[in-house]
């Protein structure tokens, strides 16, 4: 992208270019912040679900004054002399109608009623899911449930079943199991279509290092720290990346050279019982071959009570894994940053990646804790608890 | 309803059939126009379409930030 931006931006002063971005990526804010940091200036739309199918990313598409397709992936150095400088015909034929703008989320859904269809109940999830957001999420995650009844096989609605899923997660409506169900969904999707790349591309994004092409999201604290140097605040992130998000691929999983000493070996520290904390384990994949590796995410939120809080005067937020028998687990110690006031209430993410033993099979389950301050309430009491997680992973050949 | 018929024959182009038979991925022919769509924009999400550009020649460009 940034070669077309440089390469157009004369064109685009002068007013003989326009440049309109689509950006396949799940959360618009890291786009943003991209946009910021390279200085794009030129509109860019989101595409959450795939709505428009591209099977990868990037595709460049020359159209012309008339919406006619001139050309697709343009060199920039023939781009004026084949493109910009020729004044083309309207001669293709009428086409489809044009967009009447944003679809009718409840007229869709009477349409869906009327005549089900799974293309139809697909429709009124795509209207929610873009033009409605987290808040709508619950019934678009109804309306996709309702297209895959009816089909099954409806790759599409499998993916944009785990985008919903994603978004609910990741906003105040959240349900226990959200991220794990967008994992299978998105999972689903890829084994109807293993050739989608964005959609293989949105499961590595959490999964093992060893299936991840590169890091993807590593770019954001370059961006961050660049746009501040140039005296601009950074784009706000909803979402910060972590984890596995920045986490480059290896070749192996390789055990914790530093092996570090169990923090709670036993097992004394008062149990958390009234839940002050909630931890949820997602596994990426749920599924995997005896040999291969899963990353096992565990996020953490002040209670359900909502009076909880870090208590960030003392050790930060620390998980053990001790793994099963063969199993590689790296690493095995974890730790979360702290907040920077005495008491915070934000959510905390941590994930590890545990490598199955090539005699593995059938379900598995891994010992693993969190150690951590927490506040009962706001200048309440404060406490050292610990929360034992059940990390379940299921190993198939 | 003639706005949700105009939108739903888009989609029928651009998502492939509404009746669930397998859609076609996105794939714009040289010489043929370019299915029109919506989308809200990254920043204040507004909605626009391929189609407000008419008049215009336009650089479309599918890309994501990783």
């Amino acid at each position: 992208m940034p070669v077309w931006h440089e390469a157009t931006r004369e064109w685009v002063k002068q007013g003989r270019l326009t440049l309109l971005g689509v950006t396949q990526e799940q959360h618009a804010d890291r786009c943003r912040l991209f946009a910021q940091w390279k200085r794009f200036d030129w509109p860019i739309l989101h595409d959450p679900i795939n709505l428009l199918e591209a099977p990868a990313v990037p595709i460049i598409v020359a159209i012309d004054e008339h919406g006619i397709v001139r050309a697709i992936r343009p060199r920039p150095e023939t781009f004026a002399a084949e493109f910009l400088d020729k004044t083309f015909a309207d001669d293709a034929s009428p086409g489809a109608p044009r967009s009447a703008g944003p679809p009718d989320a409840a007229a869709l859904r009477r349409r869906a009623e009327d005549n089900p269809d799974a293309g139809a109940w697909r429709a009124v999830g795509d209207a929610l899911t873009i033009w409605g957001g987290a808040e709508r999420a619950d019934q678009a995650i109804d309306a996709y449930a309702r297209a895959l009844k009816l089909d099954p096989t409806d790759k599409n609605s499998w993916f944009r079943l785990g985008v919903a899923h994603r978004m609910r997660h990741e906003s105040a409506g959240r349900r226990p199991g959200d991220f794990q169900a967008a994992i299978n969904a998105w999972v689903r999707a890829r084994e109807l279509d293993p050739n989608q790349y964005i959609w293989r591309r949105r499961i590595e994004q959490y999964g093992p290092r060893l299936t991840k092409p590169y890091s993807f999201y590593d770019w954001v604290l370059q961006a961050k720290a660049e746009v501040a140097r140039r005296g601009e605040t950074p784009v706000a992130l909803t979402v910060e990346p972590y984890g596995s998000e920045l986490a480059g691929p290896v070749r192996d999983v390789l055990a914790d050279a530093s092996a570090p000493s169990e923090p709670d070996p036993k097992g004394q520290i008062h149990r958390d019982t009234e839940r002050l904390i909630e931890a949820e384990v997602v596994v990426v994949p749920a599924r995997v071959r005896p040999g291969q590796a899963a990353r096992v995410h565990i996020t953490f939120r002040p209670g359900a009570a909502k009076t909880a809080r870090w208590n960030n005067e003392s050790t930060p937020l620390r998980v053990w894994v001790a793994g099963a028998e063969g199993w590689t687990i790296a690493p095995r110690l974890l730790e979360a940053p702290q907040g920077d006031q005495p008491e915070s209430v934000e959510v905390r993410r941590l994930d590890f990646e545990a490598k199955a033993p090539p005699s593995a099979e059938g379900k598995s389950r891994l010992a693993a804790y969190a150690l951590y301050n927490t506040c009962e309430q706001a200048g309440g009491r404060c406490l050292f608890l610990r929360q034992d997680l059940s990390v379940e992973l299921d190993v198939a050949k | 309803m003639q706005n949700l018929a105009l939108t739903l024959a888009t989609c029928g182009i651009l998502l492939g059939s509404t009746s669930g038979a397998p859609a076609a991925s996105y794939a714009p022919k040289i010489g043929e126009r370019h299915p029109d769509f919506t989308l809200p924009t990254i920043g204040d999400r507004t909605p626009v379409s391929l189609s407000n550009f008419r008049g215009k020649k336009v650089l479309l460009i599918q890309f994501a930030s990783w």
